[in-house]
């Protein structure tokens, strides 16, 4: 399997749009570097827009730009973006229903080392809540390419998670064709069900892999659309299995997991839902993997994880 | 060029009708940003009558020029113009604020046509005017962006990452105007944070500024039509201005930013618009 550097990704793809629809610019906070829009800036020099670091402004800009039938695509570090400009994308991109790209650099623990202020694990909690926002996490390379492509074609605000350390190909590309609000099976299975977002996608798959080596059939579901939620395969899902599991980078407050809890809720006969992700509050500092880890989030911890509350749910079923 | 007084007779209707047009409206629905809409009309009547470019038959028309109501609680003003303008319907005003109206306390561009940017959270729309500006620049255009803040809303520090991006891009298709009215609702505006020097705030950040009598028509008119007031470089006006002009127990008056029209104030307000409106009875 192939193991892609997401920023590398956007990069090109960036470039690859940029050649086929001359409508779409580059925003930068400071940033063009860091978030991959590089050679997008170097081939198109005059679709480039640099704000310096001001992100409330540069989110205002963005819906200015859009008016005029621009397709900005504003890249910055995550928090920076979807936190201190919220005010500006709830009322000037979701509310206003303008045509911009937000790209988030770095969600969840992507700079697990560079402290709180730079980790982005509520993210997706107040994005969700912007009316006509639409928010795509994808975890490999191909779903990079596919994230930004889907944004450019879709008519309306988009907001793209993107992951920052080398992923591996979830599967084969090829056999692949994600679209917007749709999810995708990862791994078949009939016991458990793992609904994972993003990164945690093929540590979900890794998961499943150890647990269908000792017999307990794991289905993984991709829903790298998180919003609009594809509520029509979870109403489908939702009675078929023992147990099932959400998995994020992301914390468990109001993020995938709650999404789903709050569909189902109402459904009669579902099956019990436990949502995996970070406690309120990221508190821990260090190297990416040895974080994810420490929280729970690698595809050996997920497997112990649903091992343990499977054993606990035998011995106390009620 | 320069006004005829028969224009400037006309523009002081307008300005006139609007005032009549915010009034009843706080009247008919029992209470509305009267003194911020009375304090900016005049300004509001010279833009929309006779400055922009605008197409009531088209209002999304690519060669008219953009207005953003940056202090968005100012919107009976607007809404008002736009009336004069001939966009809607004077009857549109006794809607203000009721059930699934397209006037509410704070212009929504999803109901009104002829709203360019939706506003109501202070300090958003030099940035929206800023993205205007430079996207008609990288498209080779001509139209302007007009927006008007408050000098209340000067507090915002969005505004000054967006008037750093605005010299620093050159856009001299921006041209903003303050309605300095010098109160906001806690009081004088210098009193709650300072706003007294704008002029040298927003030339150290390299805009040219002019400062006017925001009430006297011709002298607004003139400000507007010598934008930009240097090549490159963003226009400000400061137009110093009274807060709920027009309403003769509420002028300068910071209890009034929020009017809720008591019976003797509904008697005198009509009082006030009578007398002045005995200019125009035969005309």
């Amino acid at each position: 399997m192939c193991k892609a550097n997401p920023r590398n990704v956007f990069e090109s793809t960036l470039l690859d749009i940029g050649t086929i629809n001359n409508q779409v610019l580059a925003v930068s906070c400071d940033s063009a570097k860091g978030a991959g829009m590089a050679s997008f800036i170097k081939s198109f020099p005059d679709r480039y827009v640099e704000v310096g670091i001001s992100e409330q402004n540069a989110v205002g800009i963005c819906a200015g730009l859009a008016e005029l039938g621009f397709i900005p695509v504003i890249a910055v570090i995550t928090p920076f973006l979807t936190m201190r400009a919220y005010e500006q994308v709830r009322n000037d991109i979701g509310y206003a229903n303008t045509n911009v790209k937000l790209v988030g650099s770095g969600g969840g623990l992507a700079y697990s080392t560079l402290g709180s202020s730079h980790e982005a694990i509520e993210d997706i909690s107040v994005m969700k809540t912007i009316p006509n926002m639409t928010i795509l996490c994808p975890g490999d390379g191909y779903e990079v390419e596919k994230a930004l492509r889907l944004a450019i074609e879709h008519d309306g605000p988009v907001y793209i998670r993107m992951p920052r350390h080398a992923l591996e190909d979830i599967k084969e590309p090829e056999s692949r064709n994600i679209v917007i609000g749709e999810s995708e099976t990862i791994v078949n299975g009939n016991e458990v069900l793992i609904i994972a977002t993003g990164t945690m996608v093929k540590e979900a798959k890794d998961a499943a892999t150890k647990l269908n080596d000792i017999g307990i059939s794991t289905r993984v579901e991709n829903f790298m659309t998180v919003k609009p939620i594809d509520k029509i395969k979870l109403v489908e899902l939702c009675r078929q299995f023992k147990a099932i599991f959400t998995v994020e980078e992301h914390s468990k407050v109001a993020g995938l997991g709650s999404s789903i809890a709050e569909l189902l809720v109402s459904e009669k006969d579902r099956t019990p839902l436990h949502i995996l992700g970070i406690e309120e509050g990221s508190k821990l500092v260090g190297p990416y993997r040895e974080v994810l880890n420490e929280y729970g989030l690698t595809g050996d911890k997920i497997a112990e994880m649903i091992l343990k509350t499977s054993a606990n749910r035998m011995n106390n079923p009620s | 060029m320069k006004l005829t007084p028969e224009k400037i007779d006309y523009i002081e209707h307008k300005a006139y009708n609007i005032r009549k047009h915010i009034i009843e409206a706080c009247i008919n629905y029992g209470d509305g940003h009267a003194g911020p809409s009375l304090s900016c009309t005049d300004i509001l009547a010279v833009l929309f009558i006779d400055i922009m470019n605008l197409n009531i038959n088209n209002p999304k028309d690519e060669n008219r020029d953009y207005f953003i109501l940056s202090a968005g609680h100012k919107c009976l003003a607007l809404y008002g113009a736009l009336v004069e303008r001939g966009f809607e319907q004077a009857t549109i005003m006794q809607t203000y604020n009721q059930l699934n109206a397209l006037i509410p306390g704070h212009p929504d561009r999803n109901k009104l046509r002829g709203i360019d940017f939706s506003t109501g959270s202070l300090g958003h729309g030099l940035s929206l005017a800023c993205g205007l500006a430079k996207g008609l620049k990288l498209k080779g255009k001509h139209n302007k962006v007009y927006i008007l803040m408050g000098d209340g809303e000067q507090g915002e520090g969005s505004v000054w990452e967006a008037a750093g991006y605005a010299s620093h891009n050159c856009l001299d298709n921006i041209v903003a105007v303050i309605d300095k009215n010098g109160l906001q609702i806690n009081g004088k505006t210098n009193e709650v944070l300072k706003t007294d020097s704008l002029q040298e705030r927003y030339e150290a950040f390299g805009w040219e500024v002019k400062t006017i009598h925001g009430h006297y028509i011709e002298g607004i008119h003139d400000a507007l039509l010598s934008v930009p007031f240097k090549e490159k470089k963003p226009s400000l006006i400061i137009a110093n201005t009274i807060k709920s002009k027009g309403l003769s127990f509420a002028e300068n008056n910071v209890n009034y930013h929020h009017w809720d029209p008591k019976p003797e104030e509904v008697i005198q307000a009509r009082k006030d618009l009578e007398i002045i409106g005995k200019r125009w009875e035969n005309v």
